[in-house]
């Protein structure tokens, strides 16, 4: 691996050479001058190139460059969205150069094409490719947290390298049964963005409502992520190379008390448990052990009463990630082309040791990204395109897991060594486990996966049979191929005693000589799309229209049919002279999880646009510079209805255990559940409402509100059908959902001399209720699911005053089914009043798991040379319940924090926690009002500070561009769990999952 | 060029108009027709129908299940999540009533019938043995919902629901489940063989099926259900297929035991014995009875959960083991009245004048079994004196309550962190029970004669404990009070007691289950001072009983959802 990258660095540095000493050949002045537009504001990032020459440079911030040209040397001024010039060379003199923008309108990214704003008839946000690299992330859904309105990006999980993936929803949750992930389509293809290097990425483009998502029919319902990537473009080459370095360190960590309040504590809560003994026969029992008592833990023998810290010991405070790319782009009129190679390499956090030498036994993460684009015009007609791209993700971990590891750091108390006197692993009867036996000596795992994904794509012109008709196709091919190998070894701990003796707990063994492979996956997956477009003005009438036919079919590993998707789908949008457009799109796709000849569905949509600032009476309007109003509505599917299984319309019988008779178990069979022949999609009535406005010039804002009715949805209908038939039910699609919610962006660039600043920034907010749910009737009000969010948390409330006095109290209130209760137990609302609290109990409690709202925003400036950038995001309207040990102090032989113990039963005048003990304690831990939490949060998502190098000083070595940067992610947290030193998005990293981290991260990047 | 474009066209079009791309053979798993018109997979099938018999050592509860001895009287519940707890508050809404896992086991059986005709049997025999195991079944799940409930719908192979079917059956009398019952078994016994190949241990046996009817004559006699009368019970009126006189319903039942006690294979050797080794200590005997099976040599079994040998973390012996230093979840606590029950040496209960019961040393001199059922203060378990004192070390505080752990079904051999392994199955019929039976009807029809007397005797010499005493079984009453003790001891953890004292209520003894199960229950608290060591008997729970609690609450859920459906009465 080491040796790998530093190969490719001294490539590099190679190549950076041989460059230098090329353009320091040409031995021309250089020539200076300033590009303006015809206003006479700089433009910024205009690649000035030598006709017929390797020679290019850009302009800065102000405008200005400087390049090397001969006279009569023909020098091309482009930028995207600009119209290019030419300019000769005829002597020294400042060039001052005006170019015009464009008249053509921006442009944007939508379903199978792209759509000028004035034509823009649907709900979609992007990302820009330059927003996604200011977060140091190595998954890159990590890295778009907060850049869309529309999307909830949510970290469920700790940021174990390469096992990070955030869970994505566009406008929410709006499905109770069926998958609620947006798909993700990666060059028209169906793929996953997540491990893509930030670098080969164009675009990334959020579609939102109907009108955006009709092409994809039943697979749209929730929402569309395109993702685009890099391509060339006509000019000189440009190689970009960037280099990174960043250190990962973990955001918080839960603090536990030390050793002695610990034991002080520990007393307490066994003082509780033993409440039955007088306090002579508790004092023999346990203070007479020198190991209770706390002040034997002042540090004077910390051989016997040691003080450990798990999380210092086990978790190194920072781990390094390193990521090189490199980038050729560039192409003529007949070809252009673009190649990438990018390096990630992440280590973990774990210390490692130098046990079983050769095997580093942290964990670590490491990809290997690639792309190579030529798009060649080999006629005047015709276009071809070959996209490959590739990846290899190799992750390294100890065979115990994450989980397991980190639990037992939050688990093990201060006064257990990890290692004895006799440097054997230390452990004891109740906790005959230790980190290092975990980290070191459970052996490891590899789990190595590659990835390769081709799109060939073709475009044909045809103009001979009628203006503006083309026919396009694709091919995509990809192929998968993981496969996983492990060592493992065994340890055991010794407890030692009061009398010097060891007592053994487990076995030890040496780590296997030869890998095992225990897991393996190939996949391959074909899609072919085929398609007429036709694209044509008619004086003021425009006219777009696409029809395409798809197929895919995906092969996998193992005893099952491939999966497969058809589909034919297609879009008019007619609009005349900018201002007005109707559009309407369809989609007639099918799922080969329905029955035969009800298979496929018919989804239309329409949508129209209106721009006011267009009119007359706006027009050339100071204050309003640019109003657009466009509607839609539409009806999308979800054709992923949660069934769990395929072909559901199927009758089946399944293999299983059969039973055990004589002494081998014999084979069985059992019938499936009934099949479910009339099982269809579930079906979106989408409406949506937009205003595009533009305020002198300066701020542009758009507002969406949407109202979306997703029916159909399946329910299995056992809790509305006696259980008599003994069997599982057919599914029937008769749940609904309605949400509703708005977004708002905002968009202001300003320039006040070298000065300039952007101001970005999304609100969202996406609401649901339940509509209709098969229930019975007769429950508990509070039993309903319908009315509620999908993602409401149901649990028991806690009474006002919180815990039972005493026996009495207990006495003469209902009581628990979840355990014995003594005083300072839990005490619960018996809402159905039945004398006994049980499930039926159960109300809803604080807000859903999915937030309601959403917020991001961005402050950017730069002034000369210098830029930056922060990013702020914030979630609101969500709460989890806290089932962790920092909370749940001491019970089942856990640790404790300080904030518990000192605010538990017994021990606060004012107490916010039940009485301590060390057992299991299911009573008290049940999901209630006590343990739920609102976890909203406002983050510093990500801040970057640039500099860019002055053009004179990079001329020589023919560098257009060198920008030292440095940047953070994850940096600091505004919410409600600070004072546990919990994450308010992953309150159980750290705890019993992998730590959420902070990222600080320099690098450079040169561009030639 | 235009043609090239129709033909384009064209092309998509007809590629899209069928959907025949999406249309794939029939996926691997298999069809109906498929599963029973191959032996083999018709085979796996049936098999299948068997797993429906679940060991009850762990039955109730989400958590460390234990099992339902926990809401009789001979044990707590130590641990576990809506478990017997539930029932000891007088909750008997869901827990332990799960009637579409009888209605699953059903419905695979009633599957197996309604396509047996279609099955390629290699032979007739086969063909009868399989349908005598499916018959056998399906009359024990519903035995298992009859006992429960009382009446509930009949499903037959030709109630297999399909969409749009109406699920919406009421419940079927008692006396039509019965009758469905006997029938079932009545074709079970004649189809089935008398002995199994050892490779087919596990399976049905003609015996099986006899001590099973033997077992549902049994309840039906007995007062809770010959009392009453519909959903709830068999007595009342004129029925030609069964007598009337509450007496001939004894009658049957005893006949019924004693045909098993009696049955004779091939060779005309008894198919049933006690298990006795002629070991010193003949409660040995009794002991290891539950850890044997034909194979090595115990011929006392009739049916049973059969399984693979079970080591130490299996749950069917974790939850049962004592805690602390020895490593269970200690979680069936026998309770002190369930030990005051046993006799003393002597054969007299403690309470019985003469009896020679010591409070302050009340673990001497009892019946032999009891030192193979209980563990108790200062008895020798793994090596270790076992110390449930106030101020023990052995156990963390809160893993002991009663003061008791179970001996039987816990095998002594199976220690912590070893790998010893031993059979482990959960007994539906032994023949114990049988002569136990015979003994409690007879004892109905004609008295304490002396093959009653003897019935109970031979059971009881089994594990060397005295001949009941002649003098204080005089009478039917007195008789039938100690063969209901006995049936408690011989019996205990079986989850005979908790069916046993509700269909005892309701007769001439009153409500025995709302008088057993209900009010408080105690504990023994233990002192140790020095060597001397004190016993005090104090309440820990008060728990909730009612007579309405003889049957099972039809569940909440399954009223709401069937108008059709008649709750038990008191519920």
């Amino acid at each position: 691996m080491m040796t790998i990258k530093k190969k490719l660095e001294k490539t590099l540095v190679l190549l950076l050479f041989l460059l230098s000493t090329f353009t320091y050949a040409q031995n021309n002045s250089p020539l200076k001058g300033k590009v303006t537009d015809n206003l006479g504001n700089p433009i910024d990032n205009v690649t000035v190139s030598v006709i017929d020459e390797f020679t290019q440079a850009s302009t800065d911030k102000a405008g200005n460059f400087l390049i090397s040209a001969g006279t009569g040397k023909i020098l091309l001024f482009s930028k995207i969205g600009f119209i290019p010039k030419k300019f000769e060379v005829k002597d020294n003199s400042f060039i001052d150069l005006k170019i015009e923008k464009q008249t053509v309108e921006p442009e944007y990214q939508v379903a199978y094409g792209k759509r000028s704003k004035s034509s823009l008839t649907a709900a979609i946000s992007t990302i820009s490719a330059d927003e996604l690299s200011k977060a140091p992330v190595s998954t890159l859904g990590n890295a778009i947290q907060g850049l869309s309105s529309g999307l909830t990006v949510l970290r469920t999980v700790g940021a174990e390298p390469g096992w990070d993936q955030p869970s994505l929803y566009i406008r929410g949750v709006q499905s109770f049964s069926g998958a609620t992930s947006p798909l993700v389509l990666v060059d028209n293809v169906e793929r996953d963005f997540s491990q893509l290097d930030p670098e080969e990425i164009e675009s990334f483009t959020v579609l939102k409502d109907a009108a955006a998502v009709s092409m994809y029919g039943m697979r749209g319902a929730n929402g569309v992520i395109l993702v685009t990537t890099k391509k060339g473009f006509v000019g000189k080459p440009v190689i970009s190379l960037t280099a990174q370095y960043g250190v990962q360190s973990p955001t918080r960590l839960p603090k536990y008390a030390g050793s002695e309040d610990y034991v002080k504590y520990h007393n307490i809560a066994l003082r509780n448990d033993y409440n039955n003994l007088s306090d002579e026969e508790f004092n023999s029992l346990f203070l007479s052990d020198p190991r209770n008592v706390p002040s034997n833990y002042n540090g004077s023998n910390p051989g016997l009463y040691p003080n450990t810290d798990w999380y210092k010991s086990f978790l190194n405070s920072t781990a390094p990630q390193q990521s090189y790319k490199l980038s050729l782009r560039g192409g003529t009129e007949i070809a252009q082309y673009y190649v990438m190679l990018g390096i990630v390499d992440q280590k973990g956090l774990y210390k490692s040791t130098n046990e079983n030498p050769g095997t580093f036994t942290g964990n670590e993460f490491s990809r290997y990204n690639f792309r190579s684009t030529v798009d060649v015009n080999l006629s005047k007609n015709l276009k071809v395109g070959i996209n490959l791209g590739g990846r290899v993700e190799n992750r390294h971990v100890p065979s115990t897991g994450a989980g397991t590891i980190i639990s037992a750091l939050s688990k093990l108390p201060p006064t257990m060594p990890v290692f004895n006197q006799d440097n054997s692993i230390a452990g004891s009867a109740i906790y005959n486990y230790n980190p290092y036996g975990m980290i070191a000596k459970t052996g490891f795992q590899d789990r190595l996966s590659r990835y390769l994904q081709g799109t060939t794509t073709a475009d044909l012109k045809l103009d001979m049979i009628l203006k503006g008709l083309s026919a396009n196709g694709l091919f995509g091919f990809d192929a998968y191929k993981f496969s996983a190998r492990s060592k493992s070894q065994k340890y055991a701990v010794y407890q030692q005693n009061l009398d010097g003796s060891y007592t053994k707990f487990g076995e030890d063994s040496s780590i296997d000589l030869g890998y095992s492979n225990w897991g393996s996956d190939f996949s391959l997956m074909l899609n072919y799309m085929l398609g007429l477009s036709f694209d044509r003005n008619f004086g003021k009438n425009e006219v777009a229209a696409d029809i395409k036919y798809m197929q895919s079919s995906q092969s996998v590993d193992g005893d099952n049919a491939d999966y497969r998707n058809q589909g034919m789908f297609g879009r008019t949008t007619y609009t005349f002279d900018k201002r007005y457009t109707v559009e309407f799109g369809f989609a007639y796709n099918g799922s080969e999880n329905f029955s035969k000849g009800s298979r496929f569905g018919f989804f239309p949509t329409i949508s129209g646009a209106w721009v006011l600032s267009n009119e007359s009476f706006l027009k050339d309007n100071e204050l309003i510079t640019y109003l657009k109003l466009r509607g839609s509505y539409g009806k999308v599917g979800n054709s992923n209805i949660g069934v769990g299984y395929r072909f559901p319309f199927e009758n089946k019988y399944y293999s299983g255990s059969g039973y055990y008779f004589g002494t081998s178990d014999t084979d069985g069979s059992y019938e499936g559940r009934i099949s479910s022949p009339n099982i269809t999609w579930e079906q979106s009535l989408n409406s949506n409402i937009g205003i595009e406005l533009g305020l002198l010039r300066k701020l542009e804002m758009d507002i969406d509100f949407f109202n979306n009715n997703r029916t159909k949805i399946i329910t299995g209908r056992w809790n509305i059908l006696p259980s008599i038939v003994g069997q599982d039910l057919p599914y029937v699609n008769s749940g609904s959902v309605r949400s509703q919610g708005f977004e708002i962006s905002l968009k202001h660039n300003n320039r006040l001399g070298d000065f300039s600043y952007t101001v970005q920034g999304n609100i969202s907010l996406a609401k649901n209720k339940i509509t209709s749910q098969e229930e019975v009737s007769g429950m508990n009000s509070w039993e309903y699911r319908t009315g509620n969010p999908v993602m409401q948390q149901w649990g028991l409330q806690v009474s006002s005053d919180k815990f039972f006095k005493d026996q009495t109290d207990i006495d003469n209130w209902a009581k628990s089914t979840y355990g014995a209760v003594k005083p300072g137990d839990v005490k619960y609302v018996d809402q159905n009043k039945d004398g006994v609290i049980d499930s039926q109990d159960n109300v809803p409690l604080g807000n859903p798991s999915v937030p309601e709202w959403n917020f991001g925003l961005t402050l950017g400036c730069d002034y000369k040379g210098f830029d930056f950038n922060v990013l702020f995001t914030g979630i609101a309207n969500r709460s989890l319940f806290m089932s962790n040990n920092v909370l749940w102090g001491m019970q089942d032989n856990n640790k404790i924090t300080t904030e518990v113990a000192e605010n538990s039963w017994g021990v606060s005048q004012n107490p916010l926690y039940p009485s301590l003990t060390t057992q299991l304690n299911s009573h008290n831990y049940q999901p209630s009002s006590l343990w739920i939490k609102n976890v909203d949060f406002f983050r510093i998502q990500t801040m970057e500070i640039g500099y860019s190098l002055p053009k004179k000083m990079l001329l020589k070595a023919n560098i257009s561009n060198i920008r030292f940067f440095i940047n953070g992610y994850n940096l600091f947290s505004f919410d409600g769990l600070k004072k546990y030193n919990l994450s308010a998005e992953i309150p159980n990293a750290g705890v019993t999952m992998y730590p959420e981290v902070r990222v600080i991260n320099i690098g450079v990047n040169l561009k030639f | 060029m235009k043609n090239k474009i129709y033909i384009f066209l064209f092309l998509i079009l007809g590629l899209t108009s069928c959907d025949d791309f999406l249309d794939r053979a029939p996926s691997v798993n298999l069809s109906e027709d498929a599963v029973f018109t191959n032996y083999v997979n018709a085979q796996a099938f049936e098999a299948d129908i068997y797993s429906g018999l679940t060991q009850r050592f762990n039955a109730v509860g989400d958590y460390l299940p234990v099992p339902m001895s926990s809401a009789s009287d001979e044990s707590e519940s130590n641990a576990g999540y809506f478990g017997t707890k539930v029932f000891n508050m007088g909750n008997y809404d869901g827990a332990d009533a799960n009637i579409y896992f009888y209605y699953s086991a059903i419905r695979k059986a009633n599957l197996f019938l309604k396509n047996s005709e279609r099955v390629p049997y290699p032979d007739a025999k086969t063909k009868e043995k399989m349908l005598g195991e499916v018959y056998f079944l399906r009359a024990f799940y519903y035995n298992e919902m009859l006992k429960r409930f009382g009446g509930m719908p009949i499903l037959t192979e030709n109630d297999l629901f399909v969409p749009g079917d109406n699920l919406m059956r009421p419940r079927d009398s008692y006396r039509d489940c019965f009758k469905f019952i006997m029938d079932d078994l009545n074709k079970a016994i004649n189809y089935l063989p008398v002995t199994l190949n050892a490779n087919e241990y596990g399976r049905a046996t003609k015996g099986a099926a006899m001590a099973l009817k033997a077992r549902v004559l049994l309840y039906a006699a007995s007062p809770l259900f010959s009392n009453k009368t519909g959903l709830w019970g068999i007595g009342g009126d004129k029925d030609d297929w069964m007598d009337k006189d509450g007496k001939l319903w004894w009658q049957k039942a005893a006949d019924a035991a004693k045909a098993v006690i009696d049955l004779t294979d091939e060779d005309g050797n008894l198919v049933y014995e006690l298990y006795q080794t002629g070991a010193a200590n003949k409660a040995d005997d009794y002991e290891k009875l539950f850890f044997k099976r034909r194979e090595n040599g115990n011929k006392e079994i009739i049916f049973y959960r059969h399984e693979a040998p079970v080591g130490f973390n299996a749950p069917q012996i974790n939850v049962w083991m004592p805690s602390g230093d020895f490593g269970g979840a200690g979680a069936v606590q026998p309770t002190n009245n369930f030990v005051k029950l046993f006799e003393m040496k002597n054969g007299l209960s403690i309470d019985e004048p003469g009896s020679g019961y010591d409070p302050a040393n009340p673990y001497i001199n009892r019946d032999p079994r009891f030192y193979k059922i209980i563990i108790y203060q200062g008895c020798q378990w793994q090596g270790a004196t076992v110390d449930m004192s106030s101020t023990t070390k052995q156990f963390p505080s809160g893993t002991f309550l009663t003061g008791y752990f179970v001996r039987k079904y816990v095998p002594e051999e199976v220690k912590k962190n070893t790998s010893v392994t031993t059979y482990h199955n959960w007994i539906f019929f032994r023949l114990a029970e049988m002569y136990l039976d015979y003994a409690e009807a007879m004892n109905e029809v004609e008295g304490p004669t002396d093959r009653v007397r003897e019935a109970v005797n031979t059971v009881r010499r089994r594990s060397g404990v005295i001949d009941l005493p002649v003098n204080l079984t005089s009478d039917k009453s007195s008789m039938r009070k100690r063969i209901q003790r006995e049936r408690a001891i011989e019996l205990c953890f079986e989850e005979q007691r908790w069916w046993d004292a509700r269909r005892w209520s309701t007769g001439d003894d009153g409500e025995l289950a709302a008088k057993w199960f209900g009010g408080p229950m105690y504990r023994v608290a233990i002192t140790k001072v020095g060597a001397s060591v004190t016993y005090n008997e104090e309440t820990y729970f008060t728990r909730i009983y009612k007579s309405a609690n003889n049957l099972y609450q039809i569940p909440t859920g399954e009223m709401y959802k069937n108008p059709l459906f008649v709750q038990n009465p008191g519920y």
